[in-house]
């Protein structure tokens, strides 16, 4: 390997003229150009190589890590998934047990346990006969059972 | 050298043909196996719903869906049915035989069956167990399982679900394709044992949800209807019962319930949710709560005024050829036998005779428009599934005894409904206020629909309403319905004992429906009530169901703020006046008095099946049956609604 990227070297006339050479003048050297340096352009190769490489390997394992990164977050989003299943279950178990706990039947049977029984026949008392405040003077108590309820109908108009 | 040759060549030939064989199925078959491949490996597993929820007016939950565990099957990957069968039985409480069978159930080889049900929404802990067993061919999938966290409370109204979702009856069924929502599915792959095979294909198409509904039920009021009703039930020994609340200001149903009473096998308890929803389903003769309507038609055409003075005996004969129809009571107080009533005193003392009086000024045409404009004869605007439209005379068909019949409750058959439709019309001013169960919707996204309400029409005018009311007030106050006065506030209503029909024809003397129908604050109504008691031993509407109807309408009214209008208690003494005049205690008995009525009941009960009293009752009897002929409703008209201290009284 080395063999090959070592310079080699080149038959040219470009080059250092050789000694004893006749000396062609400034003009003729004036012509001369530099060739392009091998050794130079191996480098560049070597490094563009490189380079090349190193974006490979790089690349690969940015998408090793992209792809670890998209599994971890897969099962980040799947957890988190399955956690908003689980309370959503959760809420609606809770709402369920809410709904129950205040139902009429479930708080007559915990009073029952409590020793509480079901009260009697609902006895609504009358006040004794009065005279309503807003009625004129002179008019019967409107309440008294044998009164005539239409009169009696008359009379609650004007009572407060 | 040469064998070396030949080793080389055979195995390069072997190896050639391997390849070309590979070749062979990647590229040129290649396609069909990976679809074969696929197919075995993917499982379709359908994603049930979520049901909607039924709320009542105030959002608490009448009906949910709640996510429960439901375990399969693919019987093509279980290996051995037999054990698995065992294995299952003792944790899914199933029937180790029915599992056998289902996973055994392989289907054909053109159709194997992948997929069979073993049990439906398990609890949680069971779903463990099963999961634990790691049994190969059985999964697990999510389902929406059905719950009734109010219990029996309104269990009639709401209904159930077949294990698979689809409503069965009530709001369920009514509302089933609102309720039910958008399966989805899950597509799968799985290993040979039927376990998923982790980052494979996987496709979910998410179940939608179902949209909740809201009724206008009120769950308190809805409990307090079915507490009142069911303890009367009891008390009078009745087949069953149904009271109805409605808000006459808008139309809202706010309870609604069907109680059944004892019977040899079963106690007295809450209509369930198989049961009928009575008001909205039960037809049944109203009797004298059909007076209402006749009187309220006569006084709008003016064939009659308030005041309108008739002379009214105890019995009328309308057809020579029929028995006459009779009043509940003689009229001891008139000399000669014959009253002299107005028509407010008519509806009060609920004279079958006044009424038919009053009939006879009225066009046969006529009563009957009267029944239709009041929504007889089709079924409310409730949407309720096989809501029956009642039964009504066609004029044409009325011959001798039609009209009078129609005109006092009987030859009409109408859901409880229908009769608290027509008193809530009289109740809002003559035009009607339909009636709806459904308040609202809120589909999956959380959005409240309110439900569309019919719009009402005018039935009757106002000062005919206005007058009808008053009339009715005079009914609580002083006549039939004293029972049903509310402490602090005027009502007004009517009561209702409609004797039975037979199967064999005519009318029997035994089985009434006994019934109050009524609204207040009479002067601003706010809550109209109906109150029926199926068969309660010969008791009358205004002893049994007024009760009944104070009891819940005084909730109703306190319940929602109603301003006491009546705080001199001024109806309410004279009802009780008139009730203890009459003898009857208006007691609706709870607790330890309910225990007591109910002795008195089999007492009386045990005493009416003695010997003396079986040969005391023909004539008993015989003194007040109309007879009829079979299939006609002639003289079946001998409505009772007075207040008789002794029920053998009823005729």
């Amino acid at each position: 390997m080395s063999a090959q990227l070592s310079p080699r070297p080149r038959n040219t006339s470009h080059a250092t003229p050789r000694p004893g050479s006749p000396n062609r003048g400034d003009s003729a050297r004036a012509r001369l150009t530099v060739a392009p340096e091998v050794a130079r352009r191996r480098l560049r190769a070597r490094l563009l190589m490189w380079a090349a490489a190193l974006v490979t390997v790089a690349s690969l394992f940015t998408l090793v890590a992209f792809h670890v990164f998209a599994a971890q977050s897969a099962f980040t989003l799947e957890r988190l998934s399955k956690e908003r299943t689980n309370e959503q279950l959760r809420y609606e178990r809770l709402r369920e047990q809410v709904a129950s706990l205040s139902s009429a039947e479930t708080v007559i049977a915990a009073a029952a346990k409590l020793g509480m029984v079901q009260g009697g026949t609902v006895v609504s008392l009358s006040l004794p006969s009065a005279r309503p405040a807003a009625l004129p003077p002179g008019k019967p108590p409107v309440d008294s059972p044998g009164s005539s309820y239409g009169k009696a109908k008359s009379a609650l108009d004007a009572a407060p | 050298m040469r064998r070396l040759g030949v080793c080389s060549a055979l195995l390069i030939l072997g190896f050639g043909a391997l390849a070309a064989r590979v070749g062979q199925l990647q590229l040129a078959s290649g396609a069909k196996y990976k679809d074969l491949s696929v197919e075995l490996a993917l499982h379709t597993v359908p994603l049930t719903a979520q049901r909607g929820s039924v709320f009542d007016r105030n959002g608490r939950d009448l009906a949910m869906s709640i996510e429960k565990t439901t375990v399969y099957a693919d019987p093509t990957l279980v290996t051995d049915p037999v054990a698995e069968a065992a294995r299952l039985a003792p944790v899914l409480h199933a029937d180790e035989h029915a599992l056998l069978q289902r996973l055994s159930d392989k289907g054909s080889a053109g159709s194997p069956r992948h997929f069979v049900y073993l049990a439906h929404t398990i609890d949680d802990g069971v779903a463990r167990l099963v999961q634990a067993l790691k049994l190969p061919g059985i999964g697990f999938v999510p389902e929406s399982a059905r719950s009734y966290p109010a219990g029996a409370v309104a269990a009639s109204v709401i209904g159930r679900v077949r294990s698979d979702g689809p409503g069965l009856d009530g709001v369920e069924r009514q509302y089933d394709r609102l309720l039910s929502g958008k399966p989805g599915e899950l597509v799968v792959e799985q290993d040979p044992l039927g376990h998923d095979i982790p980052n494979t294909q996987r496709t979910r198409v998410d179940a939608q949800r179902g949209t909740d509904v809201v009724l206008s039920l009120d769950e308190d009021l809805q409990w307090q209807a079915e507490y009142s009703l069911l303890d009367q039930v009891k008390a009078t020994g009745a087949r069953s019962g149904m009271a109805v609340v409605l808000d006459v200001t808008n139309g809202d149903v706010l309870a609604m319930a069907s109680v059944r009473g004892a019977t040899a096998t079963a106690a007295a308890g809450v209509a369930g949710p198989g049961d009928n929803n009575a008001p909205l389903t039960d037809l049944f003769e109203p009797g004298s709560t059909n007076k209402l309507i006749t009187l309220s038609w006569a006084l709008e055409h003016g064939r009659v005024a308030a005041d309108t003075k008739f002379a009214v005996p105890d019995s009328i004969r309308v057809d020579p050829h029929v028995a006459p129809y009779r009043d509940a009571e003689p009229h001891r107080g008139a000399p000669d036998g014959i009253e002299h009533w107005t028509t407010a005193d008519i509806l009060r003392e609920s004279s079958n005779v006044g009424t038919i009086k009053i009939a006879q000024r009225m066009r046969n045409q006529e009563v009957a428009d009267g029944m239709r404009a009041f929504g007889l004869g089709e079924p409310t605007t409730i949407d309720w599934p096989y809501q029956p439209a009642g039964l009504l005379l066609s004029p044409s068909r009325y011959y001798a005894t039609g009209k009078y019949s129609t005109a006092i409750g009987y030859g009409v058959a109408v859901t409880g409904m229908q009769m608290l439709d027509a008193f809530a019309t009289i109740a809002n001013g003559g035009a009607t206020r339909p009636p709806h169960l459904l308040d609202a919707t809120i589909d999956a996204k959380g959005a409240r629909h309110s439900a569309v309400v019919p719009a009402g029409s005018r039935v009757v005018s106002t000062h005919t309403a206005s007058v009808m009311t008053q009339m009715l007030e005079g009914v609580v106050a002083s006549g039939t319905g004293a029972c049903a006065a509310i402490p602090s506030y005027v009502d007004a209503g009517k009561t209702g004992t409609a004797k039975k029909a037979l199967a064999t024809g005519g009318y029997g003397d035994v089985a009434t429906m006994a019934s109050f129908i009524g609204f207040a604050p009479a002067d601003h109504p706010r809550f109209a009530t109906l109150v029926v008691l199926d068969e309660n031993n010969l008791s009358y509407g205004g002893e049994v169901a007024a009760p009944v109807f104070s009891e819940i309408t005084q909730f109703a009214l306190q319940q929602y703020g109603v301003d006491p209008t009546d705080l001199t208690n001024t109806q309410y003494s004279a009802a009780r006046a008139t009730a203890a005049a009459a003898g009857a205690s208006c007691a609706l008995p709870h607790g330890s008095d309910l225990v007591a009525a109910q002795a008195r009941l089999q007492a009386r009960q045990a005493r009416a099946q003695s010997p003396g009293a079986v040969a005391a009752k023909p004539a008993a009897v015989a003194g007040g049956v109309t007879s009829v002929p079979a299939g006609s409703t002639a003289g079946a008209g001998t409505t009772a609604d007075s207040l008789p201290p002794d029920p053998s009284k009823h005729t």
